[in-house]
């Protein structure tokens, strides 16, 4: 994995320095509290209901034993013991105040972490599937093009006040695990024509939000020494044009809808049009020094093994360990979605506990998926049983990874300022009730599989609810929490956005809902057919007969 | 009226001359003939006038470009960075958010960055290139 050179060490200690400076002008009065709210957010810092929210940046997800160690150590120190890895791949602690912050940027900086751009009106973390670098099915190791983004965009002064936030996403195989489609830009990078540097296909305009949208295809093929000028043109016109008089309509996929895409492209090419790009020509050489990071040339190579298994650990090797592109190597996922737990909270203890099995199993590296649960990328197959002991004695063990009990969930009401619903009871609920069916199904020697389930707590849709096949949206319709369900969306390379199914829910109506739609589900299912391949062939209609014909006698 | 200039200067003055005003809204579609161009900033958060700088260079203006509007310091570097040679401070901005904060603002902020940007007046020198030996 990548680890920061003297350069990059000096860049993010001098960004916690000016930070420091920024938050003393605040508390002098210096700055009004609108002056200082860009500042602080572009530093991952949110004003909550209860707190100071800090979210830290894990750059594409990737991190050390040393960094996971240092979040358990700021977790204990600054929060209440607890963190919560995001759809983002990030990390948040929800219980910070703003006086500790400079001394926690400061920890960070010393373990090569930050919390820059994580969150305010500016190039974001950019994101990437959660098994890039190890996946049997991957072309190029994306995340290479990954730390040359964060580089890049990283304190970029021309588009630090963009009309809203910018999420790029950058994938490398086939199969999309990282919901690339539903970025501001996403890129699929693939071995350049000689093997080389890589080719991108580049995508624009997707995103969630209160206007979902799947991205378009902007330019494939593009050849790695256009790529950085061609974000940058596609920054600048999205700068200058983007809509500002209304915040949910200016993200770039409204305005790739206003102007439409061939005009989008047209403005791109008009910018770049006799630019001097010199500036960009040593970008090649620093991807290939940051490539060399990534290379997996030395992981000594496993004879494969082949394990006996039976109980939980089967059903933990059946869900947990995904195919791995080393013989006799594993990637482990560990679930942070234990029946009634909260989707993607981990205590301090258990960051300690995975750094130290990152150290033991995993070449001290470890991944935060978009969905909430965190990787052991580089896990020797004769290990994984002794791994599995280890994760069973730690509570760490639930055996759910991509099952229906899998959550998504944003925080919700419970911590944000911004939502009108409680997204943490539902997942709850959802996850006691939905895990009990699953381990019946397993008992019975049948497939456990299922839809998988996203809630959000508001419309902004951290919980990338429109992505999910059932997705749950918490509102506010008069006074009283009320759940929108949406059918039919999905993350993967063939994106979609769900479709509503009709008037919402309250929250103690969600469980009997869902519990209806898999089993409508089940009753038209053919041979181990996905959700989504029944929902598309027998339609929304059959859904909705199922779910509001008959009262669903829940109490209140 | 205060100018903070590109290389540190920080100084009241009792007239400036701000040239050929723009809005920060737009790229002008041909290039000012005018010594000094000032591009004035909608808002703080309005980010438009910082590619307006960048074109502005990129197109090959040569002359002396001023931002104005209500910028706060923190956005010193990112208006030099991308092409301004001095940012123009009114009398309240300094008295409110200190004399201090504004003539420190390069030395408060983060000086390096990865890549710099053509027609930067900042003081980077680009950690790619150091990094390659250039």
């Amino acid at each position: 994995m990548y680890h920061y050179d003297g350069y990059d060490q000096a860049f993010v200690a001098a960004r916690a320095a000016e930070f420091r400076d920024q938050v003393n002008r605040r508390l002098a009065g210096q700055l009004t509290e609108d002056e200082f709210k860009p500042l602080r957010l572009k530093n991952g810092l949110y004003l909550q209901l209860h707190a100071y929210m800090l979210r830290i940046a894990i750059p594409y997800g990737t991190l050390s034993a040393d960094q996971m160690r240092t979040l358990g150590e700021l977790a204990d120190r600054y929060d209440r013991g607890y963190g919560h890895f995001t759809t983002r791949q990030n990390l948040q602690f929800n219980w910070t105040q703003l006086k500790d912050v400079p001394d926690m940027l400061d920890i960070l900086a010393e373990a090569g972490m930050h919390a820059i751009q994580t969150s305010g009106n500016c190039i974001r973390n950019v994101t990437t599937d959660a098994y890039a670098g190890v996946a049997g099915d991957e072309l190029i190791d994306p995340r290479p093009t990954c730390e040359l983004l964060r580089q890049w965009s990283s304190l970029h002064p021309e588009f630090a006040f963009l009309p809203r936030k910018f999420k790029i996403a950058v994938i490398g195989a086939a199969e999309d695990r990282a919901a690339m489609k539903f970025h501001d830009i996403g890129l699929t990078a693939y071995p350049g024509v000689d093997g080389g540097r890589p080719s991108y296909d580049v995508w624009v305009g997707g995103g969630q939000g209160r206007t979902p949208r799947v991205a378009q295809l902007f330019e494939a093929g593009v050849p790695f020494e256009r790529l950085l000028p061609t974000l940058d043109s596609m920054l600048r016109v999205y700068n200058l044009h983007g809509r500002r008089d209304n915040k949910y309509k200016a993200r770039i996929k409204i305005l790739v809808a206003e102007l439409g895409l061939e005009e989008y492209r047209a403005e791109v090419k008009a910018d770049m049009e006799g630019r001097d790009l010199s500036v960009f020509d040593v970008a090649g050489a620093e991807y290939d020094r940051i490539a060399a990071h990534f290379d997996i040339a030395d992981v000594p190579a496993e004879a494969d093994v082949r394990l006996e298994a039976e109980g939980d650990f089967a059903a933990w090797l059946d869900q947990n360990v995904t195919a791995h592109k080393l013989p006799g190597y594993a990637a482990v996922t560990v679930s942070f979605k234990a029946p009634g737990a909260i989707p993607g909270d981990a205590t301090g203890e258990d960051m300690r506990t995975l750094a130290a099995l990152a150290e033991r199993y995993s070449r001290a590296e470890l991944r935060v998926t978009h969905r909430q649960n965190v990787v052991l990328p580089f896990v020797r197959k004769a290990d994984l049983k002794a791994l599995f002991a280890a994760l069973v004695e730690a509570g760490l063990a639930t055996a759910n990874i991509g099952l229906t009990s899998d959550i998504i969930a944003c925080p919700g009401l419970d911590y944000c300022a911004l939502a009108t619903a409680r997204s943490i009871p539902i997942a709850q609920a959802l996850s006691a009730q939905i895990s009990a069916i699953e381990a019946d199904a397993r008992a019975k020697g049948e497939d456990p599989s299922g839809p998988t389930i996203n809630i959000s707590g508001c419309i902004n849709a951290c919980g990338h609810h429109h992505a999910a096949n059932i997705g749950i949206l918490g509102l506010n319709k008069a006074e009283k929490e009320s759940y929108q369900i949406t059918l039919g969306g999905r993350a993967d390379e063939n994106a979609a956005v769900g479709e509503i199914l009709g008037p919402g829910f309250a929250a103690e109506e969600v469980p009997a809902v869902i519990a209806r739609i898999i089993a409508t589900w089940r009753e038209h299912r053919t041979a181990n057919e996905s959700f989504v391949a029944t929902y598309e062939r027998v339609g929304k209609a059959v859904f909705k007969t199922a779910i509001y014909e008959e009262p669903l006698h829940v109490a209140a | 009226m205060w100018l903070l200039e590109h290389e540190g200067e920080f100084a009241r003055h009792e007239a400036i001359e701000l040239g050929l005003e723009l809005s920060g809204d737009t790229v002008p579609d041909t290039l000012p003939a005018e010594p000094v161009v000032t591009v004035r900033f909608g808002g703080y958060g309005d980010g438009r006038g910082y590619s307006v700088a960048n074109a502005l260079r990129a197109l090959g203006y040569q002359g002396r470009l001023i931002a104005a509007g209500p910028l706060v310091p923190d956005q010193a570097r990112h208006a030099f960075q991308s092409g301004f040679d001095a940012i123009a401070v009114t009398d309240e901005s300094v008295a409110r958010m200190g004399e201090a904060a504004w003539a420190n603002a390069m030395s408060l902020t983060v000086r390096e960055l990865y890549t710099p940007r053509r027609g930067s007046r900042g003081p980077e020198h680009g950690l790619w290139a150091a990094r390659h030996g250039q």
